[in-house]
């Protein structure tokens, strides 16, 4: 709790939530769990076991705090789903290459997010399990063109094998500071006069007109 | 006359060298200068001087210290200061300290890792009175551009020196200082040995002899009050002082300051309206001010927060803010069982939750913040604002070593209280706002939330708390302190008045109804069927345990407390889950387990509980761990609340759930477009300027609001109102 920073940016520190969203099967959880693995701050729950992870991440000189929200998986609780996946920055949504079902679950839950959280949130979608390549159901030119349709990206990765994993975080990393970055400087234009007149201006005369006015646009 | 000057500045002597920084922080502490202004500042001064800076790129503070008498860029030592775990700590060294102003307190003792102590500059070594150290701490940023630090005393020390009769200011004040080392000796120092690490353990007692110019004086202690306004008034005559005020904007982080002078007008005007001669009156107090003579020379042991040696330290400082004696007093005795009663077990459960104590605060609280109230009504502008600064109020915040956000919670609660201050003005308006209107739960707290934002943002901006939150906690803590305190200071009054809006709402709402008629139906009957549950559940001991904390939560105002309450039944959950199945534990098989908890404990109320939290929480922690298992708690709420009679989960949540869910991210995302519009747009309504009030040896700061539009001429009117001139067309703003 106390290490959870301000959302987007603050400082040099941006902090995204990312949720995972999956048939319970799929091997999500091992997913996270090869990532964050012995990484954890000791604090409070997150051990092993956990179903919150952090990271920490350096990128480009940029530090990253990333928190992985891992949600249900059984389709009962699906209506849940929402409570979890607001205010995301970014989702992996987690097929099994090796079962077709839970690939079309994937694209239930693209339609959703699309349609309550927008463009806003960055998008992966995750074939699982490639060590398995031999019994795969889903083919890689679906499952692409799928993911470029939606505006989402693709990756391979194997929980077993540790593969892939660190790539697709890697870039989901980097596209969420694109997205936030893009928001900043949409938002900016205030904020960045503010900055320039930092130096404030110096009050040299007690003129009615010529001190506030000094005085007041500097402020911006 | 003479007398009497001889025994106004006796009773001055006792100020350590953490007083002196404490009170001079806007001098040594410049965190908005970079590596070449410091150098460029520290390059005129002597070997040994020091100033503390942020390193713009990694955002860390730096000690600075002319190490060497050449003029290179490597006669300026830099030291980073490491702060972790609620600690400072030179980079390079073992020892860590509570707070920023220790540190360098105890570095201009020992040497520890550096190639010397600091050296404090000249003015605020020699200052011996409060008053000297007020106005060369009024200088900030300037002090370093005065001619030398010597002629920066020729102001408030000139007055003196020339009691003594001597003519030329610089002589007397020389003569002084000399004069200075005879005498008593006294602790100066003194560091938390809490905060030691490794093998100095024992040896922590630094003891740093000063000495004083004491034997002389001693005799004239009972008579420490009187003398300093016959002599301010006598003193205001013989030296037709310039008056000026001084005008800081505080937007800008760099310490832009403008000083100018004024036309000289006769005092009386200033004598009288502030009533400082009827507080006079009220004011004598004999014992007291023994006490404090008393007080001046006696060792203070390390640690003991609220014994009577506190105490006593802090009676010293009665006699200089002579018309506060009475609240400075009422401050003492209620602050320090306060801290007695809170502070010590608190300290021993540090990793625990400190909520517990809530309970004892908010039982004293109304009344003592009636009191106070009542008592600051009747300060008069001018004294209250050279008190508030003053060195009391930062003594006395030092006596709780132990938490060091509890200690910026005090702080901030204290300027919350105090109505002639912006931020107090702010809240305090708020609350009596809050008492009266009566909306829906959301808006209720929605509006509360927006104001907890607002009232941090003008308490930073504002820049009236002292000292400045930098040296009180270490940076990555900031937020969280700050938090806590808003919550302190504005929750905490209104908790009560909270609980019945937000219940008798959910009552209406048929929310609580819906949930308490659940959780009985389920309950010891098919429970875990119907949830889900697939894993190990905790026995009727572990229900009950459970359950405390759920009655623990219920009775503290934090939503941050609340939460960390929350997160040690989430862990207990954790902790029985795997018991069945031995396997990682996934979102599937821990939420149902929670809910099988929940509906075990019965408690409704919990309803409330969650949306106080979600609500109240500064969005951006809502994505940490904390918000993660906030929002399990919900989702179990909702799964609880929309199971059918006799049905398993249907996947189906209650409209009213459905509702809230939509109705929650839009209002989110409005909320903070809102609040990013309000910081923006912000500076351009209303900002605080800082105002530097000279007169005579008199100065004073108060911030004050200044609204867009408004000429400097209305500005002038409210600073003359503020430091009661009654003659304002004599003075200026520069």
């Amino acid at each position: 709790m106390a290490t959870a920073g301000a959302a987007g940016t603050s400082g040099r520190t941006y902090s995204f939530k990312v949720v995972l969203l999956g048939e319970g099967c799929v091997g999500k959880t091992s997913l996270v769990l090869r990532y964050c693995e012995n990484k954890f701050n000791d604090k409070h729950i997150t051990t092993l076991q956990a179903s919150f992870l952090t990271k920490k991440l350096n990128i480009t000189g940029k530090r990253v705090n990333l928190a992985i929200w891992d949600t249900a998986g059984q389709e009962r609780f699906h209506a849940l789903g929402p409570i979890y996946y607001r205010d995301s920055n970014g989702a992996i949504l987690v097929y099994d290459i090796t079962d077709e079902d839970s690939f079309e679950k994937v694209k239930n839950w693209v339609k959703e997010l699309r349609k309550m959280l927008g463009n806003e949130i960055c998008l992966c979608i995750v074939g699982n399990k490639i060590d398995l390549d031999k019994d795969r159901h889903v083919s890689v030119e679906d499952a692409e063109s799928y993911a470029e349709s939606v505006g989402a990206k693709h990756y391979h990765t194997s929980a077993k094998l540790n593969k892939g994993i660190e790539e697709l975080f890697l870039d989901l990393c980097k596209r969420m500071m694109e997205t936030a970055q893009a928001e900043e400087r949409a938002k900016g234009n205030g904020a960045s006069q503010s900055a320039s007149n930092r130096r404030g201006v110096q009050i040299v005369d007690d003129e009615p007109q010529a001190t506030p006015a000094g005085g007041c646009c500097s402020s911006g | 006359m003479q007398e009497e000057e001889s025994t106004q500045t006796g009773s001055q002597r006792a100020f350590s060298v953490l007083d002196r920084l404490l009170l001079t922080h806007p001098v040594w502490l410049q965190l908005s200068l970079n590596q070449d202004s410091a150098l460029y500042v520290l390059l005129r001064e002597p070997v040994g001087t020091f100033l503390v800076r942020k390193c713009s790129s990694s955002q860390r503070k730096v000690l600075c210290l002319r190490v060497a008498a050449d003029r290179s860029a490597s006669s300026v030592k830099e030291c980073f200061i490491c702060e972790e775990d609620s600690t400072f700590a030179l980079e390079s060294s073992a020892l860590s300290f509570p707070d920023l102003c220790r540190l360098v307190a105890f570095y201009c003792i020992s040497r520890d890792v550096l190639p010397f102590p600091l050296q404090l500059p000249e003015a605020i070594a020699k200052a011996t009175t409060h008053r000297q150290l007020e106005a060369i701490s009024h200088m900030g940023q300037d002090f370093w551009s005065a001619p030398s630090a010597v002629d920066i005393q020729n102001g408030p020390l000139g007055s003196i020196a020339s009691t003594s009769g001597a003519n030329a200011q610089m002589a007397g004040t020389q003569d002084r200082c000399s004069l200075f080392m005879r005498g008593k000796q006294g602790k100066v120092c003194f560091i938390n040995p809490l905060f030691l690490q490794l093998e100095v353990c024992k040896d922590f007692y630094y003891d740093y002899k000063l000495k004083f110019m004491s034997s002389c004086f001693e005799s004239n202690l009972s008579k420490l009050q009187q003398p300093q306004h016959t002599n301010h008034s006598a003193s205001n005559k013989r030296h037709r002082f310039k008056r000026s005020m001084r005008l800081r904007l505080s937007e800008s982080s760099m310490n832009l300051s403008l000083e100018g002078v004024g036309s000289f007008s006769p005092p009386p005007s200033l004598e009288q309206p502030g009533g400082s001669e009827g507080l006079q009156k009220a004011s004598p107090n004999p014992q007291r001010r023994v006490h404090a003579g008393a007080g001046v020379l006696r060792r203070t042991p390390a640690v003991s927060p609220g014994s009577a040696e506190e105490d006593d330290m802090m009676a010293i400082y009665v006699p200089e803010v002579s018309p506060e004696v009475e609240l400075q007093s009422f401050y003492t005795s209620t602050d320090s069982s306060l801290v007695q009663d809170n502070e010590t077990p608190k300290f021993q459960q540090e990793a625990g939750i400190d909520s517990m104590d809530d309970e004892h605060d908010s039982d004293s609280e109304p009344e003592s913040m009636a009191q106070i109230q009542t008592n600051t009504f009747h300060r008069p502008p001018l004294v209250r604002s050279r008190g508030r600064g003053g060195m009391h109020r930062m003594s006395e915040a030092f006596v709780c070593f132990f938490a060091p956000d509890k200690r910026l919670t005090r702080l901030v609660e204290e300027l919350a209280r105090d109505r002639r201050s912006v931020f107090g003005g702010m809240v305090q308006d708020f609350l009596q706002e809050q008492r009266k209107v009566l909306v829906t739960s959301v808006q209720l707290l929605q509006s509360l939330r927006l104001f907890l934002s607002q009232a941090k943002c003008c308490l930073l901006d504002s820049r009236e708390l002292e000292p400045p939150i930098e040296t009180l906690v270490p940076e990555n803590e900031k937020d969280l302190a700050l938090e806590r305190a808003m919550f302190s200071c504005i929750l905490r009054p209104l908790k009560c008045h909270l609980e019945k809006a937000l219940t008798s709402f959910h009552s209406r709402d048929g929310s609580t109804q819906c949930l308490t008629q659940n959780l009985l139906r389920l309950k010891g009957n098919g429970a875990m069927e119907r949830l889900g549950v697939r894993t190990g559940v905790p026995d009727a001991r572990e229900v009950e345990r459970v359950k405390q904390k759920l009655i623990l939560m219920q009775r503290t105002h934090s939503p941050i407390d609340k939460v960390l309450l929350l997160l040690q039944v989430c862990k207990f959950v954790h902790k029985i889950c795997p018991n069945q199945t031995g396997q990682d534990v996934s979102w599937d098989d821990f939420l149902p387990a929670l809910s099988y908890v929940i509906v075990e404990c019965n408690r409704p109320h919990l309803l409330v509980e969650v949306e106080y939290m979600m609500e109240l929480l500064e969005p951006s922690w809502l994505g940490g761990e904390g918000g993660y298992y906030l929002t399990s708690v919900y989702a179990s709420l909702c799964l609880i609340q929309s199971l059918e009679q006799d049905q398993p989960f249907s996947g189906c949540l209650t409209p009213q759930v459905q509702e809230a869910l939509k109705e929650w991210s839009c209002r989110r995302t409005l909320e903070a477009q809102k609040q990013k519009e309000t910081q923006q747009s912000q500076p351009h309504l209303q900002r605080c300027v800082r105002i530097l009030f000279q007169d005579g040896e008199r100065s004073a700061v108060q911030t004050l609001q200044w609204r867009a539009g408004e000429t400097s001429q209305a500005l002038a009117q409210l600073c003359a109102s503020t430091f009661g001139v009654s003659d304002p067309q004599q003075y200026t703003l520069f």
